[in-house]
């Protein structure tokens, strides 16, 4: 009977009742949003390497330099000498590398230009590889591997040529077009920036940067951008990241992905308090004026009030009942908002993959939200208590 | 109309009320006044006599001063506040001028609101008196689902007769109900009510201006004649 009533007594008011819900969505839509996007986008960080024991590459800052090579976020600072890669490699505590050279792209997608070890060591998520869908690794030094992503927007096949430009930018004067690539392989999706990226062996980004054509037994990679470290036994660590950052012939800085990440999120707590304040006050905004509708509604509701007063309600009875309209608005502004960031998410996620390289789930059910709804619907029982309680006091002096 | 029986279902002695501590606000002085069982009472009175506070106390919203206040075997002074809303609930059936029913319920809703508040938790009973009641008060079929506001004002006023008198109370109290009626649905609604009354064995306490309304009642009591208020 009393959710009856609250309901109907709810579709009465529903000029009013839709405008607060309207807000309350809003609000809760911007809450469950940055929580999301936080969690997402960190468990996304997170999952795109592992496995990886150090990363080496010009000096610079860590963040920078785990930002480019590992999310094709900002842009290196300088390259480094192969022939310092190669001393690196072949110390007897390094089991493997990974080397890195950046700085083309493909309608927009990152070009990687790196050796066939890329496929046989970078791991992802929980120490997964990755796998084909389609095709193979390099043969050929115009030999193409792409990211899940980047295949499926560009619609590309196995066999399909293409061209690669000058620089990161979405549109370049600079195209490669003297060089095509052909397409030989499909990378299956991995959830991380791995999936926009277009591979590329070192041989052949070395060949398109060349002013005349030499042979292809002549190429030879010279410089790289960047390399990753797996090595034989942890313990040697931090020794190798040492000697590496005191070579004294290249400036090179080798960072512990790790603890770089750990950096980027001291960094990133700022911003995600920040964001969670800014949002918790639109919330807090928006229950505040649920609470002064319902307030309102107490003065136009006075003889509803005497009515059920009359019939037998008691005191509490219209305690209760306001109470149960505010959990109405609140547990339909809840699942309105959820709605809403789900086909946001939908619509958006793809723009943002290739855009900002982020991979969010549409996955809203999970216990950090129900934290949040939990948490909206007792703090709109605590706010909701003022109006109660002042109808309360209306029925008690009804005579 | 069926006989009163001797015994009183009302009984006022020494009631006093105000609306604050100053003897200046008094609203009701009432040495003895008694209503037997199944009698219908005509309370005439003018603005500001204590009609309605009467009637408050008979129903238990207001808990008197002083006194006794004995309705339906009920000593209204001694029970507590959650009793008296109970107790309104199951004893007394309450028309007033205005404002009977949540405008936005149907009539079947609103009817078996009070009947929530009188708790019976029975729901097929409810839905068994509530049917056969509104046939008895010429509310047709159509008229049951639809929110009472789209109801005439006449229509209304009989769905208000069913809502009070569904719990089956001892005590029913029609405060002015005919004040905004037409002569027509004046005499029709004034029609349904007593004969409802006395088809269900109801004492009524009537208040109104309206004299001319007399004959239809055993007694006419006037406040200016129960109500020993210092002016």
């Amino acid at each position: 009977m009393l959710i009856n009533l609250a309901t109907k007594s709810l579709f009465d008011r529903k000029s009013s009742v839709v405008l607060s819900c309207i807000a309350m969505t809003i609000s809760i839509f911007v809450l469950l949003g940055v929580e999301h996007i936080r969690k997402e986008s960190k468990e996304s960080f997170s999952s795109t390497i592992s496995g990886a024991d150090l990363i080496v590459g010009a000096r610079s800052g860590q963040l920078n330099l785990l930002l480019y090579t590992v999310f094709r976020l900002g842009s290196p600072v300088n390259n480094i000498s192969w022939r310092s890669y190669q001393k690196i490699a072949a110390d007897p505590n390094v089991d493997w590398t990974i080397p890195i050279s950046l700085g083309d792209s493909h309608k927009g997608f990152r070009v990687l230009g790196t050796t066939n070890d890329y496929f046989k060591h970078f791991k992802f998520g929980r120490k997964q590889t990755l796998a084909f869908t389609q095709g193979n690794q390099f043969l050929e030094i115009y030999d193409v591997v792409l990211g899940a992503e980047a295949a499926a927007s560009l619609n590309y096949q196995l066999g399909d040529p293409i061209v690669l430009s000058h620089g990161i930018g979405d549109t370049s004067f600079s195209v490669h077009d003297r060089y095509p690539f052909t397409i030989t392989g499909i990378l299956a999706a991995t959830g991380t920036p791995v999936d926009q990226t277009v591979h590329v062996k070192l041989e052949g980004i070395e060949a398109i940067h060349q002013d005349n054509s030499i042979s292809i037994d002549q190429l030879k990679p010279t410089s790289i951008t960047a390399f990753i470290v797996g090595l034989k036994s942890r313990v040697a660590t931090f020794r190798l990241q040492r000697e590496i950052n005191e070579i004294k012939q290249e400036p090179l800085m080798a960072i512990l992905p790790g603890v770089a990440l750990s950096e980027l999120w001291r960094m990133m707590s700022i911003l995600e308090s920040t964001l969670r304040l800014v949002s918790s006050m639109i919330f807090v905004a928006a229950l505040l004026g649920l609470a002064a509708v319902m307030a309102a509604s107490i003065r136009e509701r006075k003889n509803e009030i005497h009515l059920l007063r009359i019939v037998g309600a008691p005191p509490g009875f219209l305690f209760i009942l306001f109470q149960i309209e505010a959990l109405l608005i609140s547990v339909i502004s809840i699942l309105a908002g959820s709605a809403l960031l789900y086909l946001s998410l939908v619509i958006a996620q793809k723009q943002i993959s290739t855009q900002l390289g982020l991979h969010l789930g549409t996955n809203l059910f999970t216990y950090s939200s129900l934290i949040i709804a939990i948490s909206i619907i007792l703090a709109t029982t605590l706010v909701a208590s003022l109006p109660a309680f002042q109808a309360y006091r209306q029925a008690k002096s009804v005579r | 109309m069926s006989t009163n029986s001797n015994k009183p279902l009302i009984g006022l002695n020494q009631v006093k009320f105000s609306y604050s501590s100053e003897s200046s606000s008094q609203a009701l002085n009432l040495p003895c006044w008694q209503v037997h069982e199944r009698e219908s009472v005509l309370l005439i009175g003018s603005s500001g006599s204590g009609k309605s506070t009467l009637l408050n106390v008979l129903s238990g919203l207001l808990c008197p001063d002083s006194g006794q206040v004995l309705v339906a075997g009920h000593a209204l002074e001694r029970l507590t506040a959650r009793q008296r809303d109970t107790f309104r609930a199951t004893q007394v059936g309450y028309v007033a001028q205005s404002f009977n029913l949540i405008p936005y319920l149907s009539a079947i809703d609103n009817i078996k609101l009070t009947n929530y508040f009188a708790q019976n938790s029975n729901a097929d009973s409810k839905d068994c008196d509530i049917e056969p009641l509104l046939r008895e008060l010429n509310i047709t079929q159509a008229q049951w689902h639809k929110p009472v506001n789209r109801l005439s004002i006449g229509q209304q006023q009989r769905v208000a007769i069913a809502r009070a008198i569904i719990n089956k109370p001892q005590l029913l109290i029609a405060d002015e109900p005919t004040s905004a009626l037409d002569q027509a649905n004046r005499d029709q609604f004034m029609s349904i009510l007593m004969t409802t009354a006395d088809n269900h064995n109801m004492t009524l306490v009537f208040v109104s201006h309206d004299l001319s309304l007399k004959r239809h009642f055993q007694r006419v009591d006037s406040m200016s004649d129960i109500n020993k208020v210092e002016v």
